[in-house]
C-alpha cells in the first residue's frame, strides 16, 4: 500500500463503493451525496478513476446488465481496496481524535493552583 | 410483413459523438454504451454549458488513454505530481516578471503606453499574475476545475505577448526568445490541463513544497530578469548555469519516489529550458557542463528511487 494519503477522489469513490455495490451514475450521485455536493465527478473523470482502480485491484466488475436498452457495468470494491479504505479510515481517524483533543486542551481554561504568581 | 427491430439505446447527441471519437477504437467498442447511459444521466437536467462540460471531460479522459497519460499509468501519475508545481512555478515567473517592469528603471518604452498595442501588453503583463495567483490558490483548495480554466487562459494570454510584442514595435528581432516564451507557455499549459483529474485533490499536505516552489522560482526569475538590464559579473552564464543547479538540486533532493522526482523535473523543464536552451544553441562549454549536471543528477535521482522502490515491498498502491 502507497505511504501517501489517497487523493480525495480516490477516497470519495472507494466510500462510496463501501456498503454496496454501484453503476457508474450511482457513483456519480453517491460521491455527490458524501461529500455534500462539493464534489461532481464528471464522466470522463470517473472513467479514468475507474480504469486505475480496476488495474490496482482495489474495485472490480461485479456485473453486468442492460437497464432501458442500455448496457452498463456494476462496479464493487476488492478486499485489497477495503484494506486500502480501512487503512485510511484509521488515518483519518487519528487526525481527527488528535485536532479534537488539541482543540479542547486549548478552549479549557488553565487551572492555577492558588497562591500561584499571576 | 415487415420485421421490427427491438427498440435499442438513443443515439447519443452530437457533442458526445465527437468526444467519444476521441477514445481508442478497442475501448470506445467496449465502453461506448456505458458511458452514453451515464452522459445521458449525467446531463439529464443539465443546460448546453453543462453538457458541453461533460462532453469535454469525456473528450480528456479519451485522449488520455490516446497519449498513454491515463491515471492508471507512471506519465500520467508523474503529470499529477508536476501540475501544482508547475503552477506554482508559473505564479512565481509571471509575479517577477511584473515586478520587473515595474521597477525603477526605464525599461518601459513611452511609446508603448501611447498605443493600443502598447497598452494591451502592458494589461497583459498585470493580467496574467493575478489568473496565477488565483490558480494557486485554487490548486491549495483543490478547485481544480478553477486551475485548468485560469491556466488556459493565462496561457492564451501569455502566447498573446508574441502579436502584441510585434504590433507594438517592441519585437526584440529574434526569433529564438519568442519561440521559447510560445514552447515553455504551450508546456506549463499542456502539463496543467493532461495531469488526470483522480489523481488530483487539494494541495495542502504539499504546502512546504508548493511554498518553497514559489519562493525559490521568484528569486531565479528575479536574478535572471535583472541580470538581463543589469549584467552581473560573468553576465546571463551565473544565471543559467544557477538554473541548471537549482535543477539538478531539486531532483537530488526528490527523495520521496520516483514519480514525485518526475514530476519536478517535468514542473521546471519549461523555465528550465527557457533560461538554459542559449547555452545550448550553440553548445557553449557551459551550456554542456549545465546539461551533464542535470543528466547525472536526474539519473542519480532516478536511480536511488528505483532501488527503494524495489527494496520495498509492493501491494498495490493507491493515489
Amino acid at each position: 500500500m502507497s505511504d501517501r494519503p489517497l487523493q480525495e477522489p480516490t477516497l470519495l469513490l472507494l466510500t462510496a463503493l463501501a456498503d454496496e455495490p454501484r453503476h457508474g451514475y450511482g457513483l456519480i450521485q453517491e460521491i455527490d451525496a458524501i461529500s455534500n455536493g462539493r464534489v461532481r465527478m464528471r464522466t470522463g473523470t470517473l472513467y479514468g478513476a475507474l480504469d486505475r482502480l480496476l488495474q490496482q485491484g482495489l474495485i472490480r466488475v461485479e456485473r453486468e446488465e442492460v437497464v432501458d436498452g442500455r448496457a452498463r457495468k456494476v462496479y464493487a470494491l476488492d478486499e485489497t481496496g477495503r484494506g486500502v479504505l480501512a487503512a485510511e479510515t484509521r488515518r483519518l481517524r487519528a487526525v481527527v481524535a488528535e485536532a479534537e483533543r488539541r482543540m479542547a486542551a486549548h478552549s479549557t481554561p488553565a487551572v492555577r493552583p492558588k497562591g500561584a504568581l499571576a | 410483413m415487415t420485421e421490427q427491430n427491438p427498440p435499442g439505446p438513443p443515439r447519443p447527441p452530437r457533442t458526445l459523438r465527437w468526444a467519444l471519437r476521441c477514445h481508442p477504437a478497442a475501448y470506445r467498442a467496449e465502453h461506448e454504451a456505458e458511458l452514453s447511459a451515464i452522459h445521458a444521466e449525467a446531463t439529464r437536467d443539465a443546460g448546453p454549458l453543462g453538457r458541453l462540460r461533460e462532453a469535454l471531460d469525456i473528450a480528456g479522459h479519451g485522449l488520455r488513454l490516446r497519449t498513454g497519460l491515463g491515471s492508471d499509468g507512471t506519465a500520467g501519475q508523474v503529470l499529477a505530481h508536476g501540475a501544482p508545481l508547475m503552477v506554482a512555478v508559473a505564479t512565481a515567473g509571471s509575479v517577477a516578471n511584473l515586478l520587473w517592469l515595474f521597477a525603477p528603471g526605464d525599461r518601459v518604452p513611452s511609446s508603448s503606453a501611447s498605443s493600443l498595442p502598447g497598452l494591451l501588453l502592458l494589461a497583459n503583463q498585470g493580467v496574467r499574475p493575478l489568473l496565477w495567483v488565483v490558480a494557486l490558490a485554487a490548486v491549495w483548495t483543490g478547485r481544480w476545475s478553477a486551475v485548468r480554466a485560469l491556466a488556459a487562459a493565462a496561457t492564451v494570454l501569455r502566447l498573446a505577448d508574441i502579436p502584441l510584442l510585434g504590433l507594438a514595435h517592441l519585437f526584440p528581432g529574434t526569433y529564438t526568445g519568442a519561440a521559447l516564451n510560445v514552447i515553455a507557455a504551450l508546456l506549463t499549459g499542456a502539463v496543467i490541463l493532461a495531469a488526470p483529474r483522480d489523481l488530483l485533490g487539494p494541495c495542502r499536505s504539499r504546502g512546504t513544497a508548493i511554498t518553497g516552489t514559489v519562493a525559490l522560482t521568484l528569486a531565479l526569475w528575479a536574478a535572471q530578469l535583472v541580470s538581463a538590464y543589469q549584467p552581473m559579473t560573468g553576465g546571463p552564464l551565473v544565471t543559467h548555469t544557477f538554473w541548471a543547479g537549482v535543477f539538478a538540486v531539486a531532483l537530488l533532493f526528490s527523495r520521496r519516489d520516483r514519480a514525485l522526482a518526475a514530476g519536478l523535473t517535468v514542473a521546471l523543464l519549461p523555465a528550465a529550458v527557457q533560461m538554459t536552451a542559449s547555452l545550448l544553441y550553440p553548445l557553449t562549454p557551459a551550456g554542456l557542463g549545465a546539461l551533464l549536471v542535470v543528466l547525472v543528477s536526474g539519473s542519480v535521482a532516478l536511480l536511488r528511487a528505483h532501488r527503494r522502490h524495489a527494496a520495498r515491498p509492493h501491494p498495490p498502491g493507491a493515489a
